[in-house]
């Protein structure tokens, strides 16, 4: 599997990523995209490991709000993550077994410092842009902190500056949920030839409820049954969202690692970038002369827009340039994954007038 | 765990059809009752529990040794007095 993906070794640990479209001679139109907690480096066009569309389709691509006729779109699988960059999937080498657990946990902050030195590998002195939403979102907020010079616009979706009570309780109940599977067994699993794929799978399920909206939910299947006339009265799937959740976390299992799972819910657990500044996320910006569009979702319930918008208050308080934009969608946290016409207009339009404008 | 002599129970002897089509006989249902039936026996509250809850509505729950679930509601001089 790992074979498929191209591999950037710095100081011998790996960052692996994908790249659409090309670099212009001035260097000066590559933007890096963050992913999102399940994501990978294959933004669009066909996965090669899933053989599905990319996670981003919809928004990058040729003629797209992120056009790559126009721009050089980079992407890196973060550190501990289980699509080729190092992760608990991985190989120590001074032990010759995967890591598992013993593999060190990291932070928001980590992952943006590893896939930093992608600037210096394409030789780009600044980016055009640094998006990303989720996590990815989180990440944008990161990368401009630490490096205020190195890009010009920043565009951090549907994220938050501090990670939520109710968002560290959802990680838990999935990372419970993995380690309640014997087959987890502490993490070694990888080594044991086996995996938590039950607990994986019901981790997903919890998760996926979160990233919908109720009244997205109840549109869409409502108390529909699943190909059946009546209640079974019997604990399999009655329900089309119960065969709809079973479905979602049994696909999930195939591409995702367990280990990757637990670390990564960490990281963006233990991301609080108003603590990082003691209190005050301006100062976390204080020198950047980057341009923001923060984005929010009116349904999203996981990063509502009242903490897209503490973002958008820092910067204000700076005179940091900043644009705000609340879109009205139905799709919840998702939103910004799917064919949502007004985020992918207000995103493309942002990107191509301030592209020519810089 | 569950010490069955701190549990009232009725034994009920009439069958019960359910939704589903089975029958069950000579089933138990446990229950408690607080306060006092008068006499026109006209002052009977029948409380339904919620999900998790049980029949030890208010004061100690003889089994978890904690306060019943809606100990706030129901109890002497509360919302639901005895």
């Amino acid at each position: 599997m790992l074979l498929a993906l191209v591999k950037l070794f710095i100081n011998n640990y790996s960052l692996a990523y994908e790249t659409y479209g090309f670099l212009n001679e001035k260097k000066d139109n590559a933007i890096l995209v963050f992913h999102a907690l399940t994501g990978d480096q294959f933004v669009t066009g066909i996965n090669p490991i899933t053989k599905k569309e990319g996670w981003w389709s919809y928004a990058v691509g040729p003629g797209k709000a992120i056009n790559t006729d126009q721009f050089f779109v980079i992407c890196a699988n973060v550190i501990g993550g289980c699509m080729g960059s190092i992760g608990p999937n991985e190989i120590n080498s001074e032990t010759n077994k995967k890591y598992g657990t013993s593999f060190p946990v990291i932070t928001i902050n980590d992952m943006v410092n590893a896939q930093f030195n992608l600037l210096n590998f394409f030789n780009i002195e600044k980016l055009f842009a640094v998006i990303g939403g989720s996590m990815g979102g989180m990440q944008t907020l990161q990368f401009v902190s630490n490096f205020p010079e190195k890009a010009k616009v920043a565009i951090p979706i549907a994220c938050t500056a501090s990670h939520s009570a109710q968002n560290i309780a959802f990680n838990e109940l999935g990372r419970q949920s993995i380690m309640a599977d014997s087959n987890w067994d502490n993490g070694d699993y990888s080594n044991k030839d086996k995996s938590p794929d039950k607990g994986l799978s019901v981790a997903r399920m919890a998760a996926h409820i979160t990233y919908l909206s109720k009244n997205g939910l109840q549109e869409k299947f409502g108390r529909k049954l699943q190909e059946r006339d009546d209640l079974k009265f019997g604990f399999d799937a009655d329900f089309q969202i119960e065969s709809y959740l079973r479905y979602q976390g049994s696909v999930f299992v195939d591409r995702f690692d367990a280990n990757s799972y637990l670390y990564i819910t960490r990281a963006m657990d233990y991301f609080d970038l108003i603590k990082e500044h003691n209190g005050n996320l301006s100062k976390a910006f204080e020198n950047t002369k980057t341009k923001f569009l923060v984005i929010s979702f009116t349904s999203d319930w996981l990063y509502p827009t009242s903490e897209n918008k503490e973002i958008v208050i820092a910067l204000n308080a700076i005179g940091a340039d900043v644009g705000f934009v609340e879109i009205e969608s139905d799709k919840g946290h998702d939103s910004f994954l799917l064919k949502v016409p007004k985020f992918l207009n207000t995103l493309g339009d942002y990107i191509k007038t301030a592209y020519s404008k810089s | 765990m569950i010490k069955d002599l701190d549990i009232k129970k009725l034994i009920i002897d009439k069958p019960l059809k359910l939704d589903c089509g089975q029958t069950i006989n000579n089933y138990s249902l446990a229950y408690e009752t607080y306060g006092s039936l008068n006499e026109k026996k006209d002052n009977a509250i029948l409380v339904f529990h919620a999900l998790t809850g049980d029949q030890f509505v208010t004061g100690i729950n003889p089994i978890t040794k904690k306060e019943g679930w809606w100990s706030y509601a129901v109890g002497p001089g509360k919302a639901i007095y005895k």
